[in-house]
């Protein structure tokens, strides 16, 4: 039997962060959700070795205090927590380089659609394509 | 094949007007003349009445580009992609895939994964309707990470499970 996945969702806003929510379970019910509120939650949550390391990470680059890219470089500075696929959510304008965020293991980028149904092929691509 | 059915319409069309051409690709043709805005409109009215459409503006053909490469990966590409689709589409187009992915939700009111997802349910529908393979099999050749997932999708695009929309 598959062992059950686990998507950590780091997001500063609570909205946003339901709609995934939601998203996550309609494309697969047994998916575990967890969710952190900014970078240095995200952090702690996962340097927490007692916390199983999660299997996709989707990221907003813009909060408050350690933002999207900070968290992201810091992750990628740990052995255990190098190859988690991410998926950060972005503005073009915010995304300067892709290669940047490409090298430090984000797989995919998307911009945060205000429609819910538009989040669920999002989610449900990314999970599917990593 | 369709895109090779498609590319001979064009190139016909365009000799029936004297058109000299480069290439015709899909999605793209290079004239090695001006033609004139009467000779246009023809052949605009033309490829109409094929069911295309004639394209100018920069960022239509990039849009149609992207739709052209979602066509060749789901309806006539076996292997799965080496390479993330994201990274995958902008080396391609040479474009940075957070532009990509919001100029075609711009011009389509729809993301481009949205996109991809109808499509792949279309050549799901296709082959559960030749009944040559079972939904493993499908799953399988169009590269679905579980069976289970293939379903839910197919589910949440057409509102039916894939065995019902086999009985029908």
């Amino acid at each position: 039997m598959n062992k059950k996945q686990v998507i950590l969702i780091v997001d500063d806003d609570e909205d946003d962060k339901q709609l995934f929510f939601e998203a996550v379970k309609e494309v697969d019910e047994t998916i575990e959700c967890r969710a952190a509120s900014d970078g240095m939650e995200a952090l702690k949550m996962l340097n927490d070795k007692k916390n199983s390391v999660p299997d996709y990470i989707f990221l907003d680059l813009r909060m408050p205090g350690i933002g999207g890219k900070k968290c992201l470089l810091e992750m990628r500075k740990k052995e255990r927590l190098r190859n988690i696929p991410v998926i950060v959510y972005s503005t073009s304008t915010e995304i300067r380089d892709e290669n940047e965020f490409k090298e430090a293991g984000v797989v995919h980028f998307i911009s945060k659609p205000a429609n819910p149904q538009e989040i669920y092929y999002l989610v449900s691509f990314v999970i599917n394509e990593c | 094949m369709v895109s090779a059915r498609c590319k001979t319409l064009v190139k016909e069309e365009l000799k029936k007007l004297s058109i000299e051409y480069a290439s015709v690709e899909l999605g793209e043709t290079e004239i090695l003349q001006a033609i004139s805005p009467v000779k246009r409109a023809i052949l605009n009215a033309a490829l109409c009445a094929w069911g295309f459409e004639l394209l100018d503006d920069k960022k239509s053909i990039l849009v149609e580009k992207i739709k052209n490469i979602i066509t060749v990966l789901i309806h006539y590409s076996e292997e799965p992609l080496k390479i993330n689709f994201s990274v995958y589409l902008s080396e391609e187009l040479k474009y940075n895939y957070t532009y990509l992915a919001n100029l075609f939700a711009e011009h389509h009111g729809i993301t481009i994964e949205h996109y991809i997802i109808a499509h792949k349910i279309e050549r799901v529908k296709e082959l559960l309707v030749y009944d040559e393979l079972s939904l493993t099999e499908i799953a399988f050749k169009l590269h679905y990470s579980s069976v289970s997932h293939l379903s839910g999708q197919f589910k949440k695009v057409t509102g039916l499970t894939p065995t019902h929309y086999k009985q029908l």
